[in-house]
């Protein structure tokens, strides 16, 4: 929605600057500006850049310039950030044995940035390779695959049958388990990147494997920089899917802290900074430099998980208490104000489908969170029977995570429950809180879409097969495990592959039973900042992975 | 040797020959007048004055924070005031203040009135002003009890190394050395990430992640052999002293030695580390703290609140500077008191800390 403005803005600039006459601007508009160097910064690097491993944000961002799947999310703003288009493919899968299978064709005449072409024995390697080179999602995401449970037992011995390849008609075909909604968006992620066929089944660390994106990566220093240059080999065969890119060379720092990245992007060194801007910061540069400003809402949610098998959130009145009690508008205060965050009540985030406003911790319950009900939150704490019980908040060190375990405590002190916090790296307290063996009772945490389905909030977060006692990969962190759910959220995922509207009606429904349930506080949902330089046009917010910086212009 | 002098001659003149010859070389009225001299001559010294009183002001007000937060602050300095108003200027002001377009929000400032927010809000809303109070009472608690701590295992491992050699000295030395050839602060973060993770647990003793003692302890034990080992070198040469060689001949034993004749001549060192012992523990306590393994919530000490601040410096960098003064201020008194405490004692003595 503010491309049009940007660009307006940059035409109308460059009509002065150089007296371009109105057909030129006009090209211009068309064509965008090709050339150039984009400048981007962060304050570290991401890790490996080995696409099936990478499990980033901060380089899932860049990995699909340099990767492509049989399908990817068109590289675009809006809603059609989450359409899945095919990529390598020449058109989208024919979907038979009711779900159960899958066949693509693959494109003719492309090339890895190495001069190898892409065969199917290539697709399959690449399928083969995620299980043998541990991918994190391997077990919850692509055991689906016939033979996939046999992958992720022994890696090794991995053939995945599931996966038959055919160079004469250049197909590949997948046959599922069973069917599975989401199998396409697990396709269209960096993890379903195809490689050569000869790349090592190991962790490439910070060598570069050849791909098919539009650009490759000459440098990878990760305590320094990234330097992307454009593939030779690449011809741009879906614009959609992999367009051809408008900078000629992407540079990507990494080392400065988030203070100085904001001050580099104020003076146009960077042209965009990864980190959020520091919240003492933010007034400033909003005041002086709205322009350079981008705020996009996020599908994502914070939420304050609540250990339902464990004293004493085992116990519903207590969890009520503590949904009644938050006030999310302190929290949205502590994330930097109303522009970034707005309070929310239920598990899923607006936009994603099947979201319906629904809000019942609050005073006067409907569709929006007003204030915290405390008298009604007082009366499920007496009910409970739980006062001067202890409680540990387990948050990350740093803020805003920390701040707002600090702030739990508060309320959960006021509710008569004797309680602290305690703050861990915040490398190790995702996994931290995930396992069992660790007895959280309640933390603070964040998620984010892996892809826009909402079974990877409410199957994902609170599905009984999400569960794995005593493991540091245990995504349902409440240990929450309702059977008459967890029967309704299978069948909607069903049901979602051939009637996904009345797949969306169900996932309302289930939206509301788990939130009533109070497994988890849900808090708010944060908005996107970017910060960038004056001579940055044509930004693209994708929600599928935010800033596009190929389709970035520089001047 | 004693006893065969112990035939010869009775118990009391024993003790008496004894007396006489290990006595110090000054009669008591002159070992009297030694303290004396040393305490008027730091009293001469204004610097050192200032010293005493910035750190007696430093205390007075840290003791009596619960009244200044409940009869002056009117609030609980532990507590998130997120939604919280302050009257500032006739008009109720809300404590955490928003931007017009909803970027960023800012918390009120100091209103450098005797009252709420004196010295401003932090990002929780709660009032830096009694936060500072509450925090130097577990800043000042941290360092000397961690002092006490240190000084005690130093003397116990530097008298026992420096006077029984042999095997002893070797063993503790070993021990200092590999002690010493960690960084002080890897050492110490080292050791906060285990225990302030987990707690100890050894048999029924439970110490929780949170309590203050873990804090005292590792701060306490990280710089024993700093003092260990200039005390080992004091007492070793001490102990080849001649009224300490007269002693052994006297066939006095290892204790009244050590009470006696070893103790005495270290105190005065051990006086002078105390000051200089406590600054270094206070910084340590607040780097510890900074970074979040050092004293844990609920409870602030003065690196607390200079963490709080760090995402406060460009709206309301007083949040960090005010714990940072009273950091630098304590520390710079002891220092001095240190400095005026060695001139005073041991004109001679020149004490470095590495």
């Amino acid at each position: 929605m503010k491309t049009p403005k940007i660009a307006s803005i940059a035409l109308a600039a460059m009509s002065v600057v150089g007296g371009l006459s109105a057909p030129a601007i006009a090209q211009a508009a068309v064509k965008g500006h090709y050339g150039g160097t984009l400048r981007m910064v962060a304050s570290a690097a991401a890790g490996t850049l080995d696409p099936q491993i990478n499990y980033t944000l901060r380089f899932w961002q860049i990995l699909p310039m340099f990767y492509d799947g049989l399908v990817g999310f068109e590289k675009a703003g809006g809603k059609a950030a989450f359409k899945i288009v095919p990529d390598l493919a020449t058109s989208m899968p024919k979907i038979t044995n009711s779900g159960k299978t899958y066949i693509f064709t693959l494109r003719k005449d492309i090339k890895f940035s190495n001069g190898q072409p892409v065969t199917v024995q290539a697709v399959r390697h690449s399928f083969v390779r995620l299980f043998k080179v541990l991918n994190p999602n391997v077990g919850t995401w692509y055991d689906v695959i016939a033979g996939g449970r046999h992958c992720v037992k022994s890696p090794s011995t991995c053939t995945l049958p599931g996966v038959a390849i055919d160079p004469k008609t250049n197909t590949v075909t997948f046959h599922l388990r069973h069917p599975d909604a989401e199998f396409l968006d697990q396709l269209a992620v960096p993890f379903g990147s195809i490689l050569p066929a000869n790349t090592p089944d190991k962790d490439m660390g910070t060598v570069y494997i050849p791909g098919t994106g539009a650009y490759m990566v000459k440098k990878y220093e990760p305590s320094t920089e990234m330097v992307m240059v454009r593939n030779p080999y690449f011809r741009q065969w879906s614009k959609l899917a992999q367009p051809k890119g408008y900078p000629n060379k992407i540079v990507y720092r990494f080392g400065l802290t988030p203070n100085a990245q904001v001050t580099a992007v104020e003076n146009n060194q960077y042209d965009w900074m990864y980190n959020p801007i520091p919240l003492d910061r933010l007034q400033q540069i909003a005041a002086q430099y709205k322009s350079r400003l981008e705020i996009h809402p996020l599908l994502a949610f914070w939420y304050a998980p609540m250990n339902t098998r464990m004293k004493p959130f085992n116990n519903l009145d207590a969890r009520l208490a503590v949904s009644y009690a938050i006030n999310r508008a302190d929290l949205v205060k502590l994330f930097g104000g109303p522009a970034l965050a707005t309070p929310t009540c239920q598990i899923l985030p607006p936009g994603m489908a099947g979201y319906k406003p629904y809000c019942l911790f609050t005073k006067n319950p409907g569709t929006k969170w007003t204030a915290p009900d405390m008298a009604k939150a007082m009366m499920y704490m007496k009910k409970s029977g739980m006062a001067g019980q202890k409680v540990t908040i387990i948050t990350q060190n740093a803020d805003p995570n920390h701040a707002v375990g600090i702030y739990l405590q508060s309320v959960l002190d006021k509710l008569g429950f004797n309680a602290k916090v305690k703050g861990i790296s915040s490398n190790l307290q995702f996994t931290y809180i995930q396992n069992s063996n660790n007895h959280v009772q309640i933390s603070v945490t964040v998620w984010y879409q892996d892809y826009p389905a909402p079974s990877d909030f409410l199957k994902v977060l609170f599905g009984c097969t999400s569960f794995h006692p005593g493991s540091d990969n245990s995504i349902n962190i409440s240990a929450f495990c309702n059977d008459k759910i967890q029967k309704q959220m299978d069948a909607a995922e069903i049901l979602s592959i051939k009637h996904p509207k009345q797949a969306d009606k169900m996932w309302t429904k289930i939206d509301q039973q788990i939130t009533d349930l109070a497994p988890a506080a849900p808090l708010f949902n944060p908005k996107h900042v970017d910060f960038v330089s004056a001579r940055l046009h044509h930004f693209v917010f994708s929600g599928q992975t935010y800033f596009v910086p190929d389709l970035a212009w520089v001047h | 040797m004693a006893s065969e002098i112990g035939a010869a001659i009775s118990d009391q003149d024993y003790a008496r020959v004894l007396d006489a010859w290990t006595a110090p070389e000054l009669p008591a009225s002159a070992a009297q007048g030694y303290w004396h001299a040393a305490l008027a001559k730091v009293r001469r010294n204004r610097a050192a004055m200032v010293a005493v009183v910035a750190l007696f002001l430093f205390l007075t007000s840290c003791v009596m924070a619960p009244l200044y937060a409940h009869l002056v602050a009117h609030i609980n300095p532990f507590k998130s005031n997120l939604d919280g108003t302050v009257l500032i200027g006739g008009k109720q002001v809300p404590v955490m203040q928003s931007a017009s377009n909803g970027l960023g929000v800012t918390p009120v400032g100091p209103t450098w009135r005797f009252g709420p927010y004196m010295l401003g809000a932090d990002g929780q809303g709660r009032d830096v002003a009694a936060r500072l109070l509450y925090g130097g009472r577990v800043s000042l608690l941290v360092g000397a009890a961690s002092t006490v701590i240190c000084l005690s295992f130093a003397v116990l491992l530097g008298i026992a190394a420096g006077f029984y050699g042999g095997i002893i000295n070797r063993v503790i030395s070993v021990m200092l050395d590999i002690l010493w050839a960690f960084p002080i602060y890897l050492l110490a973060i080292s050791l906060s990430i285990i225990l302030i993770n987990s707690g100890i647990r050894i048999g029924p003793l439970v110490v929780h992640s949170d309590d203050l003692i873990l804090p005292i302890a590792i701060i306490g034990i990280i710089y024993v052999p700093y003092v260990a080992r200039p005390i080992r070198a004091q007492v070793m040469t001490l102990r080849r002293s001649d009224f300490v060689m007269a002693s052994i001949c006297l066939g006095a034993s290892d204790l009244r030695i050590l009470r006696r004749e070893i103790l005495p001549n270290v105190a005065s060192t051990l006086i002078v580390f105390t000051p200089i012992m406590m600054a270094l523990n206070i910084i340590t306590e607040a780097s510890l703290s900074f970074l979040g393994i050092g004293v844990q919530p609920p409870s602030a000490s003065w690196g607390t609140i200079i963490r709080d601040g760090e995402h406060l410096l460009y709206t309301r960098p007083l949040v960090s500077i005010a714990p940072g003064l009273a950091i630098v201020i304590t520390v710079v008194a002891l220092n001095i008191l240190g400095d005026a405490l060695r001139d005073a004692l041991d004109p001679r003595a020149k004490l470095t800390l590495h």
